[in-house]
């Protein structure tokens, strides 16, 4: 009868959870990289920081995306713990892990962002996808995007100040072409002024 | 969650207990559990240790520890670390859930992945996992395009506060660029500055393109200022001084006349950054034409130049006195030219070191002479300034002196009769200075009755290698016979000598 009841693991997703794990092992190492680089006395260039924040980001998205991948066969598998689990003495350690409900914070800050969506009628990634690109063109519309004026001087007609130098503005010289002065270089002909 | 402090001090907690509410203390609890999982034993019995040093001198620490850090850049550190650790923690737990649960298929490489707090305290394989079938859990969208607004809010507010950052930075560039404009149109030297700690645009205001080889060169930029407008601020600080001319006499107790003229514009320009441009132009010219003068005052120490207590003073003889000061500008300058003599005085001085400019930049236009291995001539000699008009005013003097003495003789002996010119003649055609510009040379023709006459010639006071009085006597009336040459460098010596050639030439009394 004291026999351990071996336990049958064939119901635990292990390509599921394998694929997390390494994800999941890829982000904690980042976050703790980073963690160490904002411990220092002198912070890294904020490219840097910048950087490992992007890498970061494309860590996430694809344990998000795996998570997304994974959903159906992860919700529905029930974890529990064993006899092994040393329950009397890790109790507190055993609710950490299994805990599934969202921390208070993080359930506040979900309300408050859902309080934010409830008038948006963009429901789906694609709809958005349309929109921004409307808006964007629309934004662009507004503005002109090349020369020196903007464009409600274009508009009122206004011309853009000619700065002339004091020199200029006597006007020796420049009646001589290109060929004349070429002409007086190499072959010594005086230029005739027209 | 960020704003969680993780600690395993039990006093701390404790008494936190009666301030905090049960929502607050729940999630404080599990995030302090949460760090047992990357927490040491090592860590453990530090942060033990450090309670009791806490503890220890609390009194004394409490008051510094709890003060927030005041740099807000140490503030946002501070919670960008607070965030990350949350973060690392959260990452950190969920691949010890992982790990563990593999375990029980895998059990030596996903030990690999656990943390060593979770390895030494939990055996591996100690999870299980079923599937059981359980309905569709519908997906919230709110919470994803909540997020999405969150962000572009932000996003849009931070292009918005570039976007108008960048509009009063273009409307200040705008107005700098109109006033460098206004001063370029001018025709003032602008070019681009390229220092290790100065970046911009340069002005040159000083003399140097003129000639001048004054140690101030006269650079200043043209700052853009918090508002846009074009800064002036001239590389070396220039004092508002200018060189004012006292003329005394009676030993320097009666003060004759004091110059009030200054180098300025009549009409100052109405833009500020032009009119200290100028401003600060002519306050160097004072400085220059005064440094100009003090270093020529060294060379005439002879002449009864002396340079003391920051002015030059020049003792004419006779208890006449000149005094040369670079003083501060009074602060409402006089509008009208009152033509005294301090004011001439003081304007032949600003004419002769512009004239002396000019004459500069002619010698460096030349091609410069050949290398001499030694003994060259001084390469930056004093510029004649104060010598020509001194030159001028010691001279006439000395004339003036000597048809004094040499009437009163003629009044005495009879058939001595004499006569100077003083050469006036402007042949200098380069020059609007004048006579200035010449050294000046009289000449003197004495007649001694009909046996001889002298033609005396007074040279410039300050040539020293020439005699003050070169005399030459001829025979008869005519300047043919030379009879005998000499020179005095005295009137005194003068006096005497036309004495003894009256009385020579003078006919013989019969007894």
């Amino acid at each position: 009868m004291n026999q351990p009841i071996e336990p049958d693991h064939i119901n635990v997703p292990t390509e599921a959870l394998e694929s997390l794990r390494l994800r999941l092992t890829q982000v904690s190492h980042s976050l703790n990289t980073l963690q160490a680089q904002l411990h220092q006395p002198t912070l890294p260039p904020w490219s840097s920081l910048h950087n490992q924040f992007n890498v970061l980001l494309t860590q996430l998205v694809s344990l998000s995306s795996t998570i997304t991948h994974q959903s159906d066969i992860l919700q529905q598998t029930v974890t529990f713990p064993l006899p092994a689990f040393p329950t009397a003495t890790e109790a507190g350690l055993m609710a950490t892990l299994l805990r599934k409900k969202i921390l208070p914070e993080v359930e506040e800050w979900c309300e408050e962002v859902k309080q934010k969506a409830l008038g948006v009628k963009i429901r789906t990634v694609d709809q958005y996808g349309e929109w921004a690109a409307e808006t964007v063109e629309e934004a662009k519309q507004e503005y002109e995007w090349y020369g020196l004026m903007t464009r409600e001087e274009v508009d009122n007609g206004v011309k853009p100040p000619v700065y002339v130098a004091p020199e200029e503005e006597a006007g020796e010289g420049a009646k001589l072409t290109i060929e004349q002065i070429l002409q007086f270089t190499c072959a010594g002909k005086m230029p005739t002024v027209a | 969650m960020s704003d969680i402090k993780v600690t395993l001090a039990v006093e701390d907690r404790a008494e936190n207990q009666d301030t905090l509410s049960i929502s607050e203390i729940v999630p404080r609890i599990v995030a302090e559990r949460k760090s047992f999982v990357d927490v040491t034993e090592e860590s453990l019995l530090e942060e033990i240790a450090n309670c009791v040093a806490d503890s220890a001198d609390d009194n004394v620490k409490d008051e510094v520890d709890e003060k927030p850090d005041e740099s807000p850049f140490d503030q946002h550190r501070l919670k960008l670390l607070e965030n990350v650790k949350a973060a690392y923690n959260e990452s950190a737990l969920a691949l010890d859930f992982v790990s563990l649960l593999i375990s029980s298929v895998r059990p030596t490489s996903a030990s690999t992945s656990m943390s060593p707090h979770l390895k030494t305290h939990i055996p591996v394989g100690s999870l299980g996992a079923d599937r059981v079938p359980a309905p569709q859990v519908a997906n919230e969208p709110g919470v994803g395009i909540g997020w999405k607004i969150e962000s572009l809010t932000n996003a849009r507010d931070r292009l918005k506060t570039c976007a108008s950052r960048l509009r009063t930075e273009a409307a200040k560039e705008k107005t700098y660029w109109a006033g460098v404009a206004s001063i370029a149109a001018t025709g003032e030297v602008l070019f681009k500055v390229r220092n290790s700690d100065t970046r911009g645009l340069g002005i040159k205001y000083g003399f140097g393109d003129a000639g001048s080889k004054y140690r101030d060169p006269g650079i200043g930029v043209l700052k853009r200022s918090a508002t846009g407008t074009v800064d002036f601020e001239p590389k070396e600080e220039v004092q508002k001084k200018f060189v004012r001319v006292t003329i005394k006499s009676e030993e320097g107790e009666v003060t004759k006349s004091v110059s009030n003229v200054y180098t300025r514009d009549s009409k100052p320009p109405t833009d500020p950054t032009l009119a200290a441009i100028h401003e600060t132009r002519h306050a160097l010219f004072e400085e220059e034409l005064f440094f100009e003068i003090a270093r020529e005052a060294r060379l005439l120490t002879s002449r009864k130049v002396t340079v003391a207590d920051g002015a030059v003073t020049v003792d004419l003889g006779e208890g006449d006195m000149v005094v040369i000061e670079w003083v501060e500008v009074p602060e409402e300058p006089t509008t009208t030219f009152a033509p005294s003599l301090a004011n001439l005085f003081v304007l032949a001085l600003r004419l002769l070191l512009a004239n002396a400019h000019r004459q500069q930049l002619e010698k460096m236009r030349t091609p410069p002479a050949p290398l001499q291995s030694k003994g060259g001539p001084n390469p930056n000699p004093p510029l004649p300034i104060l010598r020509p008009l001194l030159a001028h005013i010691l001279h006439k003097r000395l004339v003036s002196r000597a048809r004094r003495s040499l009437y009163l003789l003629s009044t005495t002996h009879s058939g001595l009769s004499f006569e100077i010119t003083t050469n006036n003649s402007t042949d200098k055609e380069s020059s609007s200075l004048g006579r200035l510009m010449a050294a000046p040379v009289s000449n003197l023709k004495i007649k001694f009755s009909d046996k001889g006459n002298a033609k005396v010639v007074i040279p410039s006071p300050l040539q020293s290698h020439q005699s003050m009085f070169d005399v030459t006597m001829f025979k008869g009336t005519s300047q043919e016979t030379v009879t005998s040459h000499t020179g005095f460098h005295e009137l005194v010596e003068l006096e005497e000598w036309v004495r003894w050639a009256a009385d020579r030439s003078e006919p013989k009394k019969s007894n």
